[in-house]
């Protein structure tokens, strides 16, 4: 029977654990409190506290749901439960964290592999793993560590060189870093071939036929033949060496140099702007220049560094839905980057119209009742003006669909459009965008008649005696462009209604009050800029 | 601060050269009649005359002076040769009127060669070129008193035109002295006392000699006349004055008019002084504007000084002689410089709503003229426009509506009738408005014609057949207004339709710069939230109408600085594989055209790859190529 969790743990551990649930995005208070926790749990042997187990295991897994990119301690989490014997948990501890990373951490699977290459016992077993591996991470720049390990697996488990050749042949064309050291082991191959019939394991035999001029199966002097077939390998193996040479070396210069951080960073830490600027590059490049797989790949492997800048999801999300018309992946790019991005906005517009493209009401009102519980169900408090409209247009748009669907109160927008306005009007000064806003609502030409916005904005606005507008050249400049446009007035009533009604009452507001209406009539009705002048007593 | 006004002040000289440049083309007429011989024998002379670099001060100088060799060399030469002499100084002078030492040796030469009444009208036509000049003003009213002392009305009121121009000069003693000199030999207490009065009051480098000679003026025609000053009293204030205007003037090194930039120290000098002058309770008006005036006699080609002394004078009211400065400063300026101007319409506009109807000539001709040199410029035609339809289309709400209906048709029919005369180029337009069309202004006529039929005729069918048919024209391709204006309407009647179709037409038909685009893609973004609710949207998706078309909730992203994009090209975005990461640089890269990458290596055991086939292998070793966007994009594409 393992002793109760309170002998194992002192006071120090409320202390850590309370920190974390405090802050739980400050990393260091998880560092502190695994590394206690490791502590009390070494030195680490089979009879582990079970309890303490399941404290350690849930620490990671809470780690892992604040800082899911943390490759390291994924790794540290599946190392731990490897010596400890748990080779069922060191697999899932592995498998899932790969999941966090859509299988395309290189380091993940490194890792993985090298502990696989000591259990997995099972030729077959292994191997699928490598073949996994190779479509997820095998195009990775510095990959050359995984085909090394994959070559040497298959020489010690594969008694045919069939499949070795074929490996070794495919990573001879991949742009990766240490591609050379694999044209040596090649050239080796090459040179100690000693059979003609060999050779059509490294090249096809319609090839071998057609462009080497070798017959397999006829007869004639072997000798000759294989010294011609092994001159025609050589011969575009440099050829080929050169090409690919030329791709590495185009890669490497102009972005792969330019990287230095290749792991997730806390939220603190900026990223120097030289960095993210090959970032963008290289993903430009990529998806020009790449092969899908391989920008994938990229866009995972940047959003490690960049996860806490806004423009990587947008643009992996961009290019998910521009290029595939993905709108499920992008939508699963697009909340893991809310989640992490210290710039949410943008995010939050993308993902609405993806959830809207999907059908997912549910997950697009979650989201806007997050957006409203932030600021205690009052989001026109919001110091982001981009925010505040992008809720106003969505839950606009969505309007039906909520009084519809939805009960009062499933989502917290209780209050109708113009009240929320009005509230976020209210604001003057105090917040940024108001005559954006003003703008956006006199365009709802569908939604507002000229009546309704005069009697529940305009005219309020004036009645209250809100100087920021009343001061404000484009609020009566709006004014009267929302009278000029109306569409059901005519002509005569709407150049009355501006003359004799708007007229007066900015004659009693400032100068450039003045001054809006005044601009106004110089493009729109020039013929009463003398009245205009005259009841301004300009 | 600093910084900007010296890279202002820069900006401004760099113009002025180029002015200057401009300047020196044109026909001198300089060696015309005069004989071979005479060509012959000064083979230097016209060489200069012949290269003469007008925007080269050296250049200038040698001329002027091997002209004036000339006059040595010939004590008495024939009339040709003397009209060649007289047209090296006339085309100097009325290039650089403000040349004064140019003027005075051009009077010499007169003398010598006509005589003294010619010389003196040199002089005189000299004061008029350039009448803020102390010492040209000194040597005309010298001349005048040595050689016409008998005329001494003609004397006394050039003395009276000299003191309002120079008579507030820092160093304007010498004029001063010899104005006293000339009334007391014409013994003219009263006006000596004036002069006085004056001269006590003016910040004069040599100020302490007039206090004492006016107290011993006052002294001594106690008995005849009555002064009312307390001298002492006067006296100090100005000494209060000069020592303040002191600190700027001792730094005055270069106080006239010269080829080439000024030194930035002179530049600020001039800032800061102008600056006291404006804030002063002590400066008057007239000493501030005499400052101004020094100004830009050093400063003619700085901009910066003609604005802020026209808006000086147009603060203080004095409009008559506002206008005279804007028609002064406008003409000296290079073309290309545009604040002044653009203040000077203004100027114009301002003065014709306040009553000053006969400024209407020259205000419409001063925009025909700028149109001329600033095609692109539409801010001319809009205001001419908006002037028009107040003066000549006029109506008022005290009309009855027919009356008032009938002068919104008929300003609508002489729009759609100007445009029509310009596009079939038949000169039965208003002239005064054809002279303002062009190909970048038209547009902005055209949106005048249908503001007025959508918004005042209401005539939507109208206005619709005015777009389709105006759209086509190359003119509005590029143009910004229009475009906007249409995008303008098909919000306002709420036609989404169209809208999506505009929006796809953006970058590709429509060819408006890409952050109005990015401006229009993102506003109709939100028009379309807000405008459209989400079963409108559905029932259009379960339409199909998004497949092809554009659906504005998740493809106006990719609009956004990417105004080529359309939808038609999803999936198989197109890819330019020679793209090296470098803008601009463009490669055709070795490549292997059958590659393997992407295949899983446990497929191919059965089989194995062919061997590799190549693209561009020869072009391993060569350089990137440029390509020159400017070139294929912009200037061939159009």
């Amino acid at each position: 029977m393992d002793e109760p969790l309170d002998e194992i743990l002192d006071d120090r551990f409320g202390q850590l654990s309370l920190n974390v649930s405090k802050s739980p995005l400050a990393l260091s208070h998880w560092e502190e409190l695994l590394n206690y926790l490791l502590e009390r749990a070494s030195p680490l042997k089979k009879l582990i506290n079970s309890h303490l187990l399941e404290l350690i295991r849930d620490t990671y897994k809470s780690l892992f749901t604040y800082f899911p990119l943390l490759e390291n301690y994924s790794i540290d989490y599946a190392l731990l439960e490897y010596k400890l014997g748990n080779i069922k948990e060191m697999h899932m501890a592995f498998v899932s964290a790969l999941q966090r990373h859509n299988n395309g951490s290189l380091l993940l699977w490194l890792e993985y592999l090298k502990l696989c290459n000591e259990v997995v016992i099972n030729h077959k077993q292994l191997f699928r793993k490598y073949e996994l591996a190779e479509s997820c991470i095998g195009l990775h720049f510095y990959s050359g560590e995984f085909w090394e390990m994959y070559l040497d697996q298959l020489r010690l488990r594969c008694v045919d060189k069939r499949r070795y050749l074929v490996v070794l042949r495919k990573v001879l064309e991949l742009p990766i870093y240490s591609y050379s050291k694999f044209y040596a082991q090649w050239l080796n191959i090459i040179d100690e071939t000693t059979d003609v019939r060999q050779l059509t394991m490294m090249v096809s035999e319609a090839d071998i036929d057609r462009k080497m001029k070798i017959k397999i199966r006829g007869r004639g002097r072997k000798g000759p033949q294989l010294q011609e077939g092994k001159t025609h390998l050589r011969k575009f193996t440099k050829e080929l060496y050169m090409v690919v040479q030329y791709r590495v070396l185009e890669i490497y210069n102009l972005f792969e140099s330019n990287i230095k951080t290749h792991y997730y960073c806390s939220a603190e830490t900026l990223i120097e702007k030289g960095e993210i600027s090959a970032w963008w590059r290289y993903l430009e490049y990529s998806i020009n220049n790449g092969f899908d797989k391989l920008t994938h790949l990229n866009f995972q492997r940047a959003l490690l560094p960049l996860a806490h800048y806004e423009m990587i999801w947008i643009k992996y999300a961009m290019w998910l839905m521009q290029q595939f018309e993905d709108f499920v992946s992008a939508k699963s790019v697009l909340a893991l980057g809310l989640q992490l991005s210290h710039k949410k906005t943008k995010i939050i517009e993308l993902l609405c119209g993806c959830l809207i493209k999907l059908g997912d009401y549910d997950q697009l009102f979650s989201i806007f009742n997050q957006a409203q519980a932030v600021f205690g169900n009052n989001i026109e408090e919001t110091d982001d003006f981009e925010l505040f409209s992008d809720y106003l247009q969505f839950t606009m748009f969505m309007e039906k669909c909520i009084s519809e669907n939805f009960p009062a109160g499933t989502l917290s927008h209780s209050e109708t459009g113009f009240k929320v306005l009005m509230k976020r009007l209210s604001y003057g000064e105090n917040k940024r965008g108001q005559e954006e806003l003003l703008h956006m609502v006199c365009q709802m030409y569908k939604r507002f008649s000229r009546r309704s916005l005069e009697e529940n904005v305009f005219l309020p606005i004036i009645d209250q005696n809100w100087t920021y507008y009343l001061d404000n050249a484009k609020f009566w400049y709006e004014y009267c462009h929302r009278v000029w446009f109306d569409q059901d007035s005519s002509y005569l009533e709407k150049r009355r209604y501006i003359v004799k009604k708007l007229f007066p009452l900015v004659a009693s507001q400032k100068l450039a009050a003045k001054e809006g209406v005044i601009s106004f009539c110089e493009s729109y009705m020039p013929e009463d800029l003398d009245v205009c002048f005259q009841v301004f007593k300009l | 601060m600093e910084i900007h006004t010296s890279e202002r002040h820069r900006t401004d000289f760099q113009r002025s050269k180029v002015m200057n440049a401009t300047n020196s083309r044109g026909d001198l007429n300089i060696l015309t009649g005069l004989d071979v011989g005479f060509l012959r024998d000064n083979g230097e002379w016209v060489t200069q005359v012949e290269s003469i670099a007008w925007d080269n001060i050296v250049s200038l100088d040698s001329l002027v002076k091997s002209t004036e060799q000339l006059v040595l060399k010939y004590s008495s030469p024939n009339e040709v040769i003397k009209k060649s002499i007289q047209k090296v100084f006339e085309n100097v002078l009325t290039r650089y009127p403000l040349f004064f030492g140019y003027w005075k040796r051009f009077t010499a030469v007169q003398y010598q060669l006509n005589g003294l009444e010619s010389s003196i009208e040199v002089l005189s036509r000299a004061v008029d070129a350039f009448p803020h000049s102390l010492d040209l003003w000194c040597a005309y009213l010298n001349v005048l008193m040595a050689n016409n002392a008998d005329r001494v009305d003609q004397i006394r009121i050039n003395f009276e035109i000299a003191r309002d121009f120079v008579g507030f000069q820092f160093l304007s003693h010498p004029f001063w002295d010899k104005y006293i000199e000339f009334e007391t030999a014409q013994g003219q207490i009263d006006k000596l006392a004036a002069i006085y009065q004056a001269i006590s009051r003016i910040p004069l480098h040599q100020y302490s000699k007039y206090y004492t000679a006016y107290k011993e003026f006052a002294q001594s025609n106690s008995s005849k006349l009555q002064i009312d000053d307390d001298i002492d009293q006067v006296f100090s204030i100005t000494q209060q004055l000069v020592n303040s205007v002191w600190k700027f003037e001792s730094q005055i090194s270069q106080s006239y008019f010269n080829l080439g930039p000024l030194a930035q120290k002179e530049l600020d000098n001039w800032d800061q002084y102008l600056n006291f002058a404006i804030d002063s309770e002590l400066v008057s008006n007239q000493l501030t504007k005499c400052i101004f005036q020094r100004c830009l006699i050093p400063c003619r080609y700085y901009e910066h000084f003609w604005v802020r002394f026209c808006s000086w004078m147009e603060r203080n009211d004095e409009k008559a002689s506002c206008l005279e400065v804007y028609q002064q400063g406008v003409q000296v300026l290079p073309t290309d410089v545009r604040k002044l101007r653009q203040n000077y319409l203004s100027f114009l506009k301002e003065s014709l709503r306040i009553g000053n109807q006969n400024l209407l000539e020259v205000y419409v001709l001063a925009m025909a003229e700028y149109s001329g040199l600033y095609p692109t410029e539409t801010s001319f035609i809009k205001d001419f426009l908006m002037i028009i339809k107040q003066r000549e289309f006029a109506s008022s709400l005290s009309q009855s509506d027919q009356e008032i209906l009938a002068q919104q048709v008929a300003f609508s029919a002489y729009l759609e009738k100007n445009v029509r005369m310009f596009l079939r180029q038949q000169e039965d337009g208003d002239e005064r408005l054809q002279n303002l069309l062009n190909d970048s202004t038209l547009p902005i006529i055209v949106v005048e014609l249908i503001k007025s039929s959508y918004l005042i005729l209401k005539n939507n069918l109208q206005t619709k057949a005015y777009f389709t048919e105006f759209g086509k024209l190359p003119q509005m391709k590029f143009s910004t207004t229009f475009w906007l204006t249409h995008y303008k309407f098909l919000k306002a009647t709420v036609d989404i339709n169209g809208l999506e179709e505009f929006v796809t037409k953006l970058g590709t038909e429509i060819k408006i710069p890409t952050t109005i685009i990015n401006d229009i893609v993102g506003d109709f973004k939100s028009f379309f939230l807000t405008n459209v609710g989400i079963s409108d949207y559905e029932r259009e998706v379960s339409g199909g109408r998004y497949k092809m078309g554009l659906d504005p909730l998740v493809d106006l992203e990719f609009k956004i600085n990417n105004p080529l994009w359309s939808k038609q090209g999803l999936g198989a975005l197109k890819r330019d594989n020679r793209d090296n990461g470098h803008p601009g640089l463009y490669l055709d890269k070795p490549v292997i055209s059958n590659t393997i990458v992407e295949c899983q290596s446990k497929d191919l055991v059965d089989k194995p790859p062919p061997l590799p086939t190549f693209r561009n292998l020869e072009k391993v070793n060569k350089a990137a190529v440029h390509k020159d966007f400017f070139s294929t994009d912009y200037l061939y594409q159009t």
